[in-house]
């Protein structure tokens, strides 16, 4: 077939018909009758018709004859439409197929066979046989006789053409409106885009216009749990409560076309022929009639699933219509998606916000200033892994040139932990008395914080200090807490002093001990977290007390001035960590007596 | 479709069609009640309407069958659409076509 002809076609209105027949002889000769019929209605003569119907049955008897035994179960098609000027139609063949000749002879008279493409040929004016791996098309065109029935018209087919070509316009003028409307609502929605909308309320909107545009009777929109186990109902359309749709779970082996939707990532339809079983919690919304579930997906994770139904047996929903549900679907898919992203943000700012504010109040709760006790000096470093820490520290005048020194660490890091830093920092506070015998100090405050400390599972280690000027003595206890490290310019290697007991918060009656030590002229002390001798270099080796000992004593050596110690023993420490962040609140004071 | 046979000719009557879904049957009828004596086949075209290349393979092969005895195949009253076809493929050159 030419180019011209084929192209020639589509000129004029045109009706056609697309039959699928068995793959047997018998069945293609009623499917070739019946495209008799169908000419014969759009005005073919009576000669027409016979070509036709004798070249359909040549070419479809061709598709049974040679198709292999496996694919015997395909059907043949015909597909034949009808113009004013010509009729054109084409036969898919699943045989191997065979090159069109570009001369048709008649075989001798005797021969049996070999005649159904000279016929075929004969009665057709333009033919083309189209290959391909999977299917052959074999395409006849032929144009329609001219006949009288131009000048003398005949009144009945006219009014039929006409009506035909009616229902054809408001066919086309109902889809135009169809797809006015869509556009429409989608600009609409698409301005909403990235807003922070009420997921409920633009769902509702959207598919309020969904069912009319589709002429939907119900429609069922349900999203994703957040644990992502079950379909849980979000709007039941029109007039129900979302109460009468119990969620669904996805692992369930109950009847649900939405779970099969969501599972198989496949549309699930219901008509009145395979309507929706009595125990599919949908067939409470739409027992009878037609209708489609689909599964909608961002990102390859589903989102939910949205369920249409038209209560009139006779009209199913369209190509058009289903694709409509597509793409309104999708687009509800990616600002449901957009809202949760956009709460996310919402909540980690808030989130942020608040604990920037314990940040502040936790800073604020930290001496503003190192009391003076000379010749004992104090220099001081605070560092915390999140914005608000477990660690803390307090330095409190105690009167006649003393002052108690605080050091802890409460269990874990964040808000939790530093609320519970302010309150240990109240509670010591609120007993002066207690400063200058540090053992009773801690005994006192963790019969008091033992309660709320235990009950939520928590607990928190402290050193203790009573710092006298005037003897250049100390007084120490722990609970739980790493040792006070001492080192004196007499000896060349620092030392661990003091005994520790149980941290705060573990056993309402512990006991704690209290050691006194004098410093020599020239002697350091040092008090420190954990987060300091668990700092771990790029092997993975913790720092340790062993090499925290060998650091002190080397900036004993090194300076004579305390914030200089302090800061070669930092600067050392993150020479050995390799400037690794911080993964733990450090802490530490550095006690020198610079007489 | 019936099958008369008096002496040396048979008679077919009663086929409103002749195609691939029907013509093995016809041969297969047609040969069983074929004997060597047969000399005249009549097929009664009269109501065949419609007729298409494995339907005139069929007749063919009667002719074939009918020659060597020197036999003869006749078709009485095909339609014009069929003695059309008949005439487009030369077959009014080797059956006898009547009236």
């Amino acid at each position: 077939m030419n180019a011209n002809a084929t192209s020639a076609l589509r000129r004029d209105f045109r009706s056609s018909l697309r039959l699928e027949s068995p793959c047997e002889f018998s069945a293609v000769r009623s499917a070739t009758l019946q495209v008799r019929d169908w000419l014969a209605e759009k005005g073919l003569s009576e000669a027409e018709l016979g070509g036709w119907e004798l070249a359909l049955v040549e070419a479809a008897n061709n598709a049974v004859k040679y198709v292999p035994a496996e694919k015997r179960n395909l059907p043949v098609v015909i597909e034949i439409s009808a113009g004013e000027r010509d009729v054109e139609a084409r036969i898919t063949d699943h045989t191997a197929g065979f090159e069109w000749p570009e001369e048709i002879d008649l075989p001798d008279v005797e021969s049996e066979n070999g005649r159904g493409l000279f016929l075929i040929k004969s009665l057709t004016d333009n033919v083309a046989y189209l290959r391909n791996s999977h299917q052959n098309v074999m395409v006849l065109q032929r144009a329609r006789a001219k006949v009288e029935k131009e000048l003398v018209p005949d009144s009945g087919r006219l009014q039929a053409k006409l009506a035909e070509a009616e229902a054809a316009l408001n066919d086309m003028t109902a889809e135009l409106a169809s797809s006015y409307e869509s556009l429409v609502a989608m600009f609409r929605y698409s301005a909403e885009l990235g807003a922070h909308t009420d997921v409920k309320d633009f769902s509702q909107r959207l598919l309020r216009d969904l069912m009319q545009i589709a002429e939907a009777d119900c429609a069922v929109l349900r999203l994703l749990s957040t644990d992502g186990k079950k379909l849980e109902t979000l709007l039941v359309l029109p007039d129900h409560a979302p109460a009468i749709l119990p969620p669904v779970a996805l692992v369930e082996n109950k009847p649900s076309v939405e779970i099969g939707a969501a599972r198989n990532r496949q549309d699930i339809w219901f008509d009145p022929d395979e309507p929706l079983d009595k125990y599919d919690p949908l067939y409470a919304v739409m027992p009878v009639g037609n209708g489609i579930c689909h599964a909608f997906f961002v990102a390859n994770q589903l989102v939910g699933t949205a369920a249409l139904g038209r209560f009139a047996a006779e009209k199913p929903f369209t190509a058009a219509q289903v694709n409509l549900l597509h793409t309104f679907i999708d687009f509800l898919a990616i600002q449901i998606v957009n809202a949760r992203l956009l709460d996310e943000r919402t909540a980690t700012r808030v989130t942020r916000r608040e604990l920037q504010i314990a940040a502040d109040i936790q800073r604020s709760l930290l001496p503003e200033s190192v009391p003076a006790c000379l010749p004992l000096e104090l220099s001081v470093a605070c560092q915390s892994a999140l914005q608000v820490g477990g660690d803390f520290y307090d330095l409190i005048p105690a009167g006649d040139g003393a002052v108690l020194l605080v050091i802890a660490d409460v269990m874990g890091k964040g808000v939790p932990a530093a609320l519970f830093a302010a309150v240990l920092r109240s509670t010591i506070r609120s007993m002066p008395q207690l400063f200058s015998q540090p053992a009773e100090l801690l005994e006192a405050a963790n019969r008091t914080l033992y309660p709320d400390l235990s009950r939520v599972d928590m607990f928190a280690t402290a050193q203790v200090v009573y710092l006298d000027s005037r003897g250049a003595k100390l007084v120490s206890a722990s609970a739980g807490h790493c040792p006070l490290l001492f080192w004196q310019p007499s000896k060349a290697e620092a030392s661990a002093i003091g005994q520790s007991g149980f941290p705060l918060g573990i056993e309402v009656s512990a006991k704690y001990y209290q050691t006194a030590t004098v410093l020599p002229p020239g002697s350091a002390a040092l008090l420190y977290t954990d987060g300091l001798s668990e700092m771990r270099n790029a092997a993975g080796e913790m720092l340790g007390e062993k090499r925290l000992l060998e650091l002190l004593a080397r900036a004993g050596a090194q300076t004579t001035d305390t914030h200089a110690a302090r800061h070669f023993l930092l600067g050392r420490i993150a020479d050995y960590c390799g400037n690794a962040p911080l993964t733990d609140d450090q802490t530490l004071i550095l006690i020198r007596n610079t007489a | 479709m019936n099958i008369v046979v008096d002496h040396d000719r048979m008679r077919v009557t009663g086929l409103d069609r002749l195609g691939a879904s029907n013509c093995t049957e016809f041969k297969q009828m047609l040969k069983l009640h074929l004997n060597e004596s047969c000399q005249l086949v009549e097929v009664d075209c009269a109501l065949i309407r419609f007729i298409d290349s494995d339907g005139l393979g069929a007749l063919i092969s009667i002719h074939k069958w009918l020659a060597p005895r020197a036999g003869k195949l006749r078709l009485r009253e095909p339609l014009p659409v069929v003695r059309q076809l008949l005439r487009l493929l030369h077959f009014d050159e080797i059956f006898e076509i009547t009236p």
